[in-house]
């Protein structure tokens, strides 16, 4: 990153987050045993086959790659690579590998290992088809020589360094027989930190330092990866979650909005198990309405905006969410540095009725429905919204009664998730509410708002379609420089946000946890993560 | 007897047909195909489906759409580019080597996963069966006898109360306060961690600890009804003429009761026992998730869900077999009680 860069991000660092700068506590204690919920069991923790989150938990302990973002400052950090060379025409990066590293079997970390993670990916009989698209912007890895790999990619896409770096490596001497490899869901042999010791199936995953992990001895790792012994749970019910952690059968567990203002209250809570409530710059979901612009109704602004000034999120948030979330104000993370910061829209029945009537929707029946004639035919207005959850129908309930009130007749209907999916993906919806995650701290538009992706199948399922903001993202993609990409990917958000092709929702304010009171921190969070590899056991 | 054996056994095989092709069509045409699952992933990471919260995370390359090659490559890794009916029938034709195929989810051949999680099931479905019927059978019978005093009102309510709780909601109720609160039981699992490290009778007495409170919940349901249907049938029993004749004999009121009555009284309790088979593959999902007990309940939930078809093929194929031959077992066992009935 150049200083220039390094300035924005300082700069608005300090506009957005508060001002904390956790340090790794060098000399935390090390031993012990760190149990905590995984939430659900791994069907496969295999480094290429598996796709699921929880899988890829225990493969962030296990595995390593190339390099790794800072929790705090969210720069590139060595790992299994020393250092690397970017080329000028930012298309080769060149990782020189660290010579004491060693995968778990003994044997040492070499580029021929590296090539092979990367070429696996690619091969026909791994049957990796799921990951390919990840790694699609790089077309090959080259050996330069025994600790020297070298990547090159396709186009100037920003994220082609990231997809390199954290590629997982794994020994080409285990994984190399792939039938045999395949049948490898419960064992997992890397160069990480920690080694997989036991994954009894529907019980438990446990993990075991790794003697031999280069970092053990490097100053670079100083008060990371303290415990002895890592234990992982399977819990799904949050009730039975919470019991366990009451009993002290839990150090870690996240806890949602509920379960932090009305099931932890009174002992233990608070003595033996303590709960958190933090702010950090991790981008955070939104949750939205979304238009489908291929229906005429939705295709005139002022309709949408309406919509959205007819969506009462502050008094949801209050009665739903305790009023712990922000009020999105668009299509990015409320306190990301590419929010262009745009005012949220408020809840404000008599703007959306004068924006509507703009739009010649009226009632002029006075039936307490709103109509427009369309060449000479009078249609009202009523739409239905498709919806995967049953837990957010409380949000959409009290929605439609604003929207009556308005002369609107929206009808709810709630769908199992891959019936829901079908129609989000033929397109064949009114109006559609989800959540997307995050995503990146450097986030790329393109999936979810660029017209190429209004295909069947593709994210942008609404059929949002503005050239100015396909133009700008497809700039942004390719410019190397973070400052301009943050000035481009500003306005493209200002842009969307102008648009209103969502009722955006919400935005998580805080992440919600609880320890068990024999965890040592040196902080509550992270700037960018809560930061448990910083944890330590304290002396009892 | 034999002619209706064999008569009902071969029935067997068009029924089996049925069940299997009618499951076959409808999850090949439920939308989500493993396939789109795969998709799905890339899509929106690992967040997306199963629980159907929505949305999820954004992939790395930004872009959407998967390119025609990576379709394909999916089609051909699960078989999809061969239309219905072609794979209907490999999957018969496999299944005489006893090869129900591989699970999408765990990349591992079916018999075994189902292997994995069926004695956990077993053990809860014997437990249980066995249980349910030493104490309904009795309860059954001094309730009747009793009928219309104290014991039997009193019973009868506490069975309709404990009939009309959910599993779910006595779940919580019994991991709150006997596990939680009281710290009496363990709060789930099926072992302990140290398990490895105990004697036997200390291995046996975890094990038994484990097993309380989610036996309470498996037998919850079944407890009720069978109890009301002994004490229903034996009230029927007692107030026939030949129980009536019995007693002017003179005859002792046990004798009466366990001699002549009970037998009879058993009869309808019998069908029942054609289910015994049900209890190899007795799985519920709430309270397996509840426990943290991996069992086929949970697998048969989470293989819907994620259309893992071979799996769902191969629990529908096992679960089909055991409860028809259950039914021709409820016939025998019919027959082994009242030498009257003769099915012809």
């Amino acid at each position: 990153m150049n200083m220039k860069g390094l300035l924005a991000l300082i700069l608005s660092s300090a506009l957005t987050a508060p001002a904390f700068a956790a340090a790794p506590n060098a000399n935390a204690p090390k031993g012990g045993n760190f149990v905590f919920n995984l939430g659900g069991e791994p069907p496969t923790v295999h480094p290429i086959t598996a796709t699921d989150a929880y899988s890829r938990y225990v493969q962030n302990y296990v595995c390593d790659g190339m390099a790794t973002r800072d929790s705090e400052t969210y720069d590139w950090k060595p790992r299994l690579a020393e250092k690397w060379e970017i080329s000028k025409d930012n298309k080769v990066f060149t990782f020189h590998l660290r010579k004491d590293a060693v995968f778990h079997d003994g044997t040492p970390v070499t580029a021929e290992d590296v090539k092979f993670s990367f070429d696996a990916i690619f091969e026909p009989k791994y049957e990796a088809a799921h990951l390919r698209p990840y790694y699609e912007g790089l077309t090959k890895a080259e050996v330069l020589d025994a600790h020297t790999i070298r990547f090159t990619a396709r186009d100037l896409y920003f994220n082609n360094f990231e997809s390199a770096a954290t590629l997982t490596v794994i020994p080409k001497k285990i994984y190399s027989d792939i039938e045999k490899s395949k049948k490898m869901n419960r064992q997992l042999i890397c160069a990480g930190p920690y080694v997989l010791s036991k994954f009894d199936r529907g019980q438990v995953i446990t993990l075991k330092k790794f003697d031999k992990w280069y970092g053990n001895k490097d100053a670079a790792y100083a008060g990371m990866y303290n415990f002895d012994t890592i234990t992982m749970r399977f819990y799904k019910d949050e009730n039975v979650e919470l019991e366990r952690a009451k009993k002290g059968e839990l150090d870690y567990l996240d806890l949602r909005v509920e379960a932090f203002m009305k099931k932890t209250e009174g002992a233990p809570w608070g003595k033996t198990i303590i709960k958190h409530k933090v702010e950090n710059s991790a981008p955070k979901s939104y949750g939205f309405i979304g238009w489908n612009f291929r229906k005429e109704l939705f295709q005139d602004r002022n309709v949408r905006v309406a919509l959205a000034h007819l969506l009462n999120r502050e008094e949801m948030n209050k009665k739903f969410r305790y009023g712990m979330s922000d009020l999105a104000n668009g299509a990015i993370y409320l306190r990301s540095e590419y929010n262009p910061g745009n005012k949220a829209l408020e809840f404000n029945p008599k703007k959306a009725q004068e924006l509507l009537a703009k739009a010649g929707w009226t009632d002029k029946d006075k039936n307490g429905v709103l109509e427009k004639e369309v060449n000479g035919k009078r249609s009202e207005f009523k739409f239905t919204l498709i919806y995967p959850s049953k837990d957010t129908e409380k949000y959409y309930t009290m929605y439609r009664e604003d929207l009556k009130k308005a002369g609107i007749d929206m009808e709810l209907k709630y769908l199992e998730w891959n019936s829901f999916l079908k129609l989000v993906d033929e397109g064949n919806f009114d109006a559609v509410t989800m959540a997307w995650g995050g995503g990146s701290v450097d986030p790329d538009p393109k999936q979810i708002w660029h017209s190429a992706s209004s295909v069947a199948g593709g994210s942008n399922f609404i059929a949002y379609k503005n050239p100015e903001v396909d133009k700008l993202i497809d700039e942004a993609r390719v410019e190397p420089n973070k400052a301009k990409r943050v000035a481009a990917l500003k306005k493209v958000y200002a842009k969307i946000a102008e648009d209103a092709p969502y009722a955006f929702l919400f935005n998580d304010k805080y992440a919600f946890y609880a320890n068990s009171s024999r965890m040592g921190m040196p902080a509550e969070t992270f700037k960018y993560e809560i930061g448990r590899d910083y944890w330590w056991l304290k002396a009892q | 007897m034999i002619v209706y054996l064999i008569r009902r056994l071969l029935l067997m095989i068009p029924t089996f047909f049925g069940i299997t092709v009618v499951t076959f069509v409808l999850i090949n045409l439920a939308p989500g195909s493993p396939i789109e699952q795969k998709l799905q992933a890339i899509r929106f990471g690992a967040a997306g489906g199963g629980g159907g919260g929505g949305g999820g995370s954004i992939n790395t390359r930004g872009d959407t759409s998967v390119n025609e090659e990576v379709i394909e490559a999916l089609k051909k890794q699960y078989g999809f580019d061969k239309p219905l009916h072609v794979r209907y029938f490999i999957w018969l034709k496999n299944l005489t080597r006893l090869d129900f195929g591989e699970s999408f989810t765990y990349q591992e051949p079916v018999i075994d996963v189902i292997k994995s999680k069926f004695p956990v099931s077993l053990q809860f479905g014997i437990a249980s069966l066995i249980l349910t019927y030493l104490v309904c059978i009795p309860l059954g019978v001094r309730k009747a006898i009793k009928a219309g005093a104290s014991f039997d009102r009193v019973t009868t309510i506490l069975l309709n109360l404990t009939y009309s709780i959910p599993p779910l909601v006595l779940g919580i109720f019994l991991i709150v306060v006997f596990a939680g609160k009281l710290n009496m039981f363990p709060i789930g699992g099926i072992q302990s961690d140290d398990y490895e490290s105990l004697t036997t009778m200390g291995k046996l007495w975890d094990r038994v600890h484990h097993f309380v409170l989610p036996l309470i919940c498996y037998m919850i349901g079944g407890f009720t009804e069978l109890s009301v249907l002994m004490r229903n049938s034996m009230l029927d029993i007692i107030k026939s003429d030949f129980v009536r004749t019995a007693r002017a004999k003179g005859l002792s009121e046990n004798i009466v009761i366990f001699k002549h009555a009970l037998r009879n009284a058993l009869i309808p309790i019998a069908t029942g026992l054609g289910g015994f088979f049900g209890a190899f593959l007795a799985g519920s999902l709430i309270i397996e998730q509840m426990f943290n007990l991996d069992g086929i309940g949970l697998l048969g939930y989470q293989s819907v869900l994620s259309r893992d078809y071979n799996v769902i093929m191969g629990l529908t194929f096992i679960s089909s077999l055991l409860l028809m031959f259950g039914r021709v077992f409820s016939d025998i066992i019919y027959v082994l009680i009242d030498p009257r009935i003769d099915f012809k």
